[in-house]
């Protein structure tokens, strides 16, 4: 082994690395350390080998030396440094120089007090007390600022630079020193720990004094160096408090805009959120360059659909799948013996249609073609689309906004059919539909979305204005465009707009402006929330079974023109329909309906409308992931305008979206309301650490929780792994999918489609089959898990829900909007059966924001055409802070291009003819050729 | 006792409780289908790998002393303190004493007495198994649902009711008895003061064995594997086993010593099936250090063996080897094996990455033997005219042992004599007791 500097004492590990002041990863204590020390310098009863005693001799001899006056003092200050600097040994024990030196430190010490002045002696004393000084007396460090200035700090090696470094962070946070008294010496230390491979140790030292900034000095971080300065940086920003943060974060910015790696610039910059950091990225990329286009890439998707197409073309699943190809029932053999004994206990065909609609969409999500709607297998079968009835008419022809997904032009031609369709829920499901086509990523170039769907949201009635609304926020998800404000304030101003109504224009604000923090939007929001929901009421007392006799109607009213067995029932049926439809256009609130059509003799208190969660989720998104400080002043409004406690606990678990932020977590499990478990899901979420530690807390809350959280954790468990079907949590999805409880289990259908999201994950698959057999006989549960089931196949394996993106370090707001609106809505007593099992299930359609290709395509940089690369993808592996040139990623396989990744995998070019200026292999990736 | 829940026949329903209930009058018959559960998940293999992986910490990332490790486990600790906040506030709502009487009274009545001891033998599902009796015959029985899951394994003794012989509870394991005898629990009282010399074997020896284990960050920084195991070899009575017992007496890491001879088994596939019990003990109370002496017995290069027995201890050899570089990685677990005739082993055993550092055992210099002596003589009652210069600077071969040897035998020539001290002429003439008992048996010159 090489020798190894001069070590530190084993006797004050702790010292020498100051920075370290929780316990480590060791096991064994200290213990084995001292005894080395004591084992192989002098034995225990103080005898000494004969060449310790001679060096001990020797050095007793030139401590006498120094102290007397004259050039023999110099030369035998010499030797003693030579002899501590030549000094080896184990690498945690104390040179035995050092350990001789020991007795004659405080005499040395006095020595050179009295020559006074800056001397040689001062950096000797100052190597010395290293291993002698008491803890926190900064002797090093004080001793060292008194040696000469032509003594450079890495003479005595890294030990010693570590110790300096520990006591200058140390001195400067206790308020010892001044930072003007050690800045001299931090700009000598710096460049040697960047030289030897230790720029964590820079950065801390950096990070301890408040003094980031000079890692910014020229020269000073080699270009070879700043990935591994960056990365560290950018890794501690995830866990450092608020404004260093961001701080560290612009540090790294500014390295790598100096180093030329602008795209990773770009994506640190996104990270800071910083439109300016943005705007200098790109200016500073040379023009019409790889690099730039790159860059272009990054901020505004290409051609997704066309992509899309050829990428499935590539991995032979561009043919279209139909809803029975998804459940594979004839793997199903219960349901042939139980099923097909009752034709009644079936799925009423109503919901069976309704949940082939929505299986249909999602697994043909964005290939422009079907087997159901646009290219029926049967040419001359009957219209799918009017197979329906009522609700279901709506969601069937919104279902080609999935369908059309990115596609705008194929997408609008073929809605244009359903626009002017006399049924009014057609022509709602085409304007939702029209909404959805950008799916939040695509630019609508000639405002199609505005021009067809501004004017009935504003004048028509009904289903048709509440679908325009929403579809002008989808369509305009995070542009914060004017016009649509415009558009939809007055719906939301309109103290005389139905609750329904209101609240689905309150969402579409919320979604076009998300996270915008507009002021006046808020003030907006606010009066709306303060006018529908009536004060003193707080939502979750609603009555629970009040809402269900409504769904119980509106179940019945789908029931469809399919099935034989329910024929007879079907005029009873009409009419209620009927009833319910005229209740609803008749602008009378959904409840007043509900309450017409059931007579029961106490009239109920007035039950909560199941989308009054959207008010606070509306403000909560014009938040989303703000940080805390922002949304105070919000939160008391909202309380004060008698938005109760879930608008307080919506717009924290929105302005702390996936920031890791524990204080919050901590707020939510004192407050042990139906929100904690899906507040802790997303908040901690966004990392690693988090992740597995909410992991942890949902064992605890599934145990000792109250009914309600216990009924939002497996939802919450989806919404912490969405589209990364770990075996854990799908194992304790599993468990909880068939709880007495059939709202834990409807959660937990829900939940285990979210995890395995676009996954085509075959466990999750098999899980759901065995389901669909399970509960073959309920219908409401059976609706859930054919849902699960589309989401599980979603656009055939191809995409993703995560709204995380850059290997989990970007968060895009617009998706997280799609999918907290999905997950608000199934909250809360009843939740579900309400919405996503009621009518409202069109309000899945948010999910199209969520959607995206989780593919990595390479492009050739000056033809823009796709160029096949093999590429190794495997499990990300987290490199920060480790020696060498570490494997980034593990357990690869070899690929060529285009590919997909899965949640927590990396990929990187298996080919070193071509080259990329991409910050991370995902998505769209430009390669040029090496030269 | 979440673990045993079943579903009741026909839960509830969810959302049209009315229309079902009209159906079931109908068909008063239908059942609702068995439920169906994922593959069971029991046994040893759970409670390694199984959704209690969820449960366990997650490994913070760089083992480098820096500030983001810092951060991390900060963050770690910050949610472990909001576990601890929350469980302590829901158990302290909770009336904790009477729920918890009420509930053992039950168990109890449930249990019966006296209650039957056996083992077991298979699970079949979560709630069925096999177990056998000492009485000979087996049963294939329910398991109560309060019993512990994740803790049952085929093989270990469960308490039966007595009469349907249900299993209504679980006896703790205890580890394979004959792994637990390697551990040594009573560290041994020879330290590193107590071996005179051999500096630079400490040295590498603990670089090897000892450093990984208490500054793993150290080879991360720079970037290295640690070595996993080092070889001590050298002639009989050099230290090896001394050196050995010193690292026991000085770690606090796990110690599991055993000799070479007593990996051979009289069963076929027991040999091979102690070292893998071996190194699962190891594993499980890592960090260890495995010290196995007189490696020999087994390791020796492998030809074609005629008797089973052979064939037996060369698969042995082989588990052994899996063991110390297979296909897992065993980090925590440091090897030590000792040998007095390295040629004779196994090449395969010897590659790096098996044993990385082999390390010599050389016979004492006279510097060395100097303080093997001094520390011999150091706590025996000399006369003043004993001087062990004179057989320090002697020619003879004397290794560590010998010296050891020869103060020994000093001793007891003092002890007949009826001394109280030991006087130059015993050593003297313990030296030529010892030089003619060692060299015994070789011919003088026979090969001159």
């Amino acid at each position: 082994m090489a020798p190894v500097p001069p070590a530190g004492g084993a006797s004050a590990p702790e010292k020498m690395m100051p920075d370290e002041s929780g316990s480590n990863g060791h096991r064994s204590p200290d213990k084995t350390a001292s005894a080395a020390v004591n084992g192989t310098a002098d034995t225990a009863d103080g005898h000494l080998s004969p060449e310790d005693a001679e060096m001990k001799e020797r050095l007793d001899l030139l401590v006498e030396r120094v102290l007397t006056d004259g050039t023999t003092g110099e030369a035998a200050l010499q030797a003693i440094a030579d002899a501590i600097r030549s000094a080896t040994s184990s690498m945690t024990s104390v040179p035995k120089p050092l350990k001789f030196l020991r007795p004659h430190y405080v005499v040395l010490q006095r020595r050179a007090e009295e020559l006074g002045g800056h001397s040689f002696l001062w950096d000797v004393l100052s190597v010395m007390a290293m291993t002698m000084s008491e803890t926190g007396s900064l002797e090093c460090l004080r001793f060292k600022l008194r040696g000469t200035e032509t003594c450079a700090v890495s003479h005595w090696g890294h030990e010693y630079v570590r110790t300096l470094a520990g006591e200058i962070g140390e001195a400067v946070n206790s308020g010892a020193m001044q930072l003007a008294e050690v800045s001299g010496l931090m700009d000598d230390i710096l460049p040697v720990l960047m030289r030897n491979n230790a720029e964590p140790e820079a950065c801390d030292l950096c990070m301890e004094v408040d003094q980031l900034e000079r890692l910014l000095q020229p020269g000073l971080i080699e270009r070879a160096k700043h990935e591994r300065v960056c990365l560290y940086l950018v890794s501690c920003a995830q866990y450092l408090p608020e404004p260093e943060d961001r701080h560290a974060l612009r540090v790294a910015y500014r390295v790598y805009l100096r180093a030329g790696a602008y795209a990773r610039a770009l994506r640190v910059a996104l990270m800071m959120g910083d439109a300016e950091a943005q705007a200098e990225v790109m200016a500073a990329a040379p023009a019409r360059s790889a690099a730039k286009r790159q860059l272009e890439l990054m901020l505004h998707p290409p051609d997704l659909s066309e992509h899309l197409k050829r990428v499935a073309r590539e991995l032979e699943i561009h043919e279209a799948k139909t809803p029975e190809d998804i459940y594979k029932s004839h793997l199903v053999e219960s349901m042939r013996r139980f099923g097909s004994a009752g034709g009644a206990a079936q799925m009423d065909s109503a919901r069976q249609n309704l949940a082939a609609t929505l299986v249909n969409a999602l697994v043909n999500c964005g290939f422009s073609t079907d087997k159901l709607i646009v290219e029926p297998v049967a040419a001359d079968a009957p219209n799918w689309i009017f197979r329906n009835k009522s609700h279901g008419l709506l969601s069937a022809t919104a279902s080609l906004g999935l369908i059309f997904l990115y596609d705008r032009d194929g997408g609008v031609a073929e809605i244009n059919k359903y626009l002017d369709s006399p049924e009014e829920f057609v022509r709602a499901g085409a304007m939702l539909a029209i909404g959805m086509l950008g799916g939040g990523r695509v630019e609508d170039e000639f405002d199609t979305a505005l021009a067809l769907l501004s004017e009935p949201a504003e004048q028509s009635t009904g289903y048709t204005r509440l679908c325009a609304i929403l579809g002008l926020g989808l369509a305009y998800a995070g542009t914060r465009n004017a016009q649509v404000s415009e558009t939809l304030i007055p719906i939301v101003a309109d103290a005389a707009t139905t609750t329904e109504t209101a609240a689905v224009a309150a969402l579409a604000l919320g979604l076009v402006f998300v996270s915008s923090a507009d002021p006046d939007l808020t003030a907006t929001l606010i009066q709306a929330m303060a006018d529908h929901l009536s004060p003193g009421e707080a939502p979750n007392e609603g009555d629970a079974a009040e809402p269900m006799q409504t769904v119980d109607g509106v179940e019945s009213a789908e029931a469809g023109d399919r099935g034989d067995g329910d024929a007879k029932k079907r005029p009873v049926e009409e009419a209620t329909s009927n009833a319910t439809a005229a209740a609803t256009e008749s602008s009378t609130t959904e409840t007043a309906a509900a309450a017409s059509s059931t007579p029961r003799p106490p009239p109920p208190p007035r039950p909560v409308h199941p989308l009054s969660h959207l008010f606070p989720l509306a403000l909560g998104l014009l938040y989303l992931r703000c940080g805390g400080a922002s949304i105070d002043a919000v939160i008391e409004a909202a309380e004060a305008m008698g938005g109760g406690s879930v608008s307080t606990e919506v717009l924290e678990v929105c302005a702390h979206y996936g920031s890791g932020d524990v204080l919050t977590v901590q707020k939510f499990l004192a407050g042990g309301t139906e929100w904690t478990p899906l507040a802790v899901a997303l908040v901690s979420g966004g990392e690693e650490i988090g992740q597995r530690m909410a992991l942890r807390l949902f064992e605890h809350l599934q145990q000792y929780g109250n009914e309600e959280q216990k009924r939002t954790v497996p939802l919450a468990l989806g919404a912490l792994c969405v589209s990364d079907p770990r075996l854990e949590v799908i194992d304790a999805l599993s468990k909880l999918s068939h709880d007495h409880d059939t709202e834990v289990a409807a959660a937990a259908v829900l939940g285990m489609g979210l995890a395995a999201a676009g996954t085509n994950n075959s466990r999750v698959a098999g899980l759901l089959r065995q389901l669909s057999a399970f509960y073959a006989d309920d219908a409401s549960l059976l609706f859930m898990v054919r849902l699960a089931q589309g989401l599980t196949h979603l656009g055939r394996g191809l995409y993703t829900l995560s709204p995380y993106y850059s290997e989990g370090a970007l968060l895009n707001p617009v998706a997280a909007a799609g999918l907290l609106t999905v997950l608000a809505v199934g909250v809360g007593p009843n939740a579900l059966k309400q919405t996503l099992l009621g009518r409202y299930h069109y309000l899945m359609y948010a999910l199209a924001l969520t959607v995206r290709p989780r593919f990595l395509i390479t492009l050739d940089a000056d033809t823009e055409e796709p160029v096949p690369l093999p590429v190794r993808v495997g499990q990300a592996v987290d490199t920060v802070g480790q020696a060498g040139r570490p494997k980034t990623i593990t357990g690869f396989q070899t690929h060529t291009t285009p590919v997909l990744l899965s949640a927590g995998e990396r990929a990187e070019l298996a080919t070193d003819d071509w080259t990329g200026d991409a910050a991370v292999l995902e998505g769209v990736v430009l390669v040029r050729k090496r030269h | 006792m979440g673990n045993g829940q079943s579903l009741p026949p026909g839960g509830g329903s969810f959302g049209a409780g009315g229309r079902r209930g009209a159906d079931r009058g109908d068909q008063p018959k239908r059942k609702r289908p068995e439920a169906p559960l994922g593959p069971p998940r029991l046994g040893r293999r759970r409670r390694q790998k199984g959704p209690a992986a969820a449960h366990k910490l997650p490994n913070v990332a760089p083992s480098v002393k820096c500030k983001l490790r810092l951060l991390r486990l900060e963050r770690v600790k910050d949610y472990l303190l909001m576990e601890e906040e929350y469980v302590g506030n829901a158990i302290a709502s909770i009336p904790v004493e009477e729920r918890t009487e009420e509930e053992r009274n039950k168990i109890d009545a449930i249990r019966g007495t006296p209650l039957g001891v056996g083992t077991l033998e298979e699970l079949i599902d979560e709630h069925h198994a096999i177990v056998s009796s000492a009485m000979g015959p087996e049963y294939y029985v329910t398991m109560c649902s309060f019993v512990d899951k994740d803790q049952i394994e085929p093989g270990c003794s469960v308490l039966l009711h007595n009469k349907v012989l249900s299993v209504v509870g679980l006896l703790p394991d205890d580890t394979d008895p004959t792994v637990s005898v390697m551990k040594v629990d009573k560290a041994p009282l020879e330290s590193y003061a107590d071996i005179g010399g051999l500096d630079e074997q400490i040295q590498e020896i603990k670089e090897a064995v000892e450093l990984p284990l208490t500054h793993p960050e150290l080879y991360e920084d720079i970037g290295i594997k640690p070595p996993k195991g080092v070889i001590l070899y050298g002639e009989p009575g050099t230290g090896k086993t001394l050196l050995a017992k010193a690292v026991a007496n000085s770690t606090s890491a796990t110690f599991l010593r055993l000799t070479g001879s007593e990996l051979i088994q009289k069963h076929l596939g027991d040999g091979p099936k102690l070292v893998r019990e071996l190194f699962r003990i190891a594993e499980e109370n890592a960090p260890s250090i495995v010290f196995i002496d007189e490696i020999d017995a087994i390791g020796t290069k492998r030809y074609d063996a005629t008797s089973s027995g052979e064939r037996e201890i060369q698969r042995t050899m082989l588990e052994l080897l899996n063991q110390l570089d297979g296909f897992e990685a065993r980090n925590d677990v440091k090897v030590i094996l000792a040998t007095n005739k390295i040629d004779l082993l196994d090449p395969a055993l010897l590659r790096p990455g098996r044993v990385d550092r082999k390390i010599e055992f050389p016979l004492p210099d006279e510097k060395t033997r100097r303080r093997i002596f001094t520390i011999h003589t150091g706590r025996m009652s000399l006369a003043p005219d004993v001087n062990v210069e004179e057989f320090v600077m002697s020619k003879d071969a004397l290794s560590g042992a010998d010296i050891k040897a020869i103060c020994t035998e000093a001793g007891m020539l003092a002890l007949r004599e009826r001394r109280m001290r030991v006087v130059q002429g015993d050593f003297r003439k313990a030296k030529e007791t010892v030089l003619y008992k060692k060299q015994q048996g070789v011919p003088d010159g026979l090969y001159l």
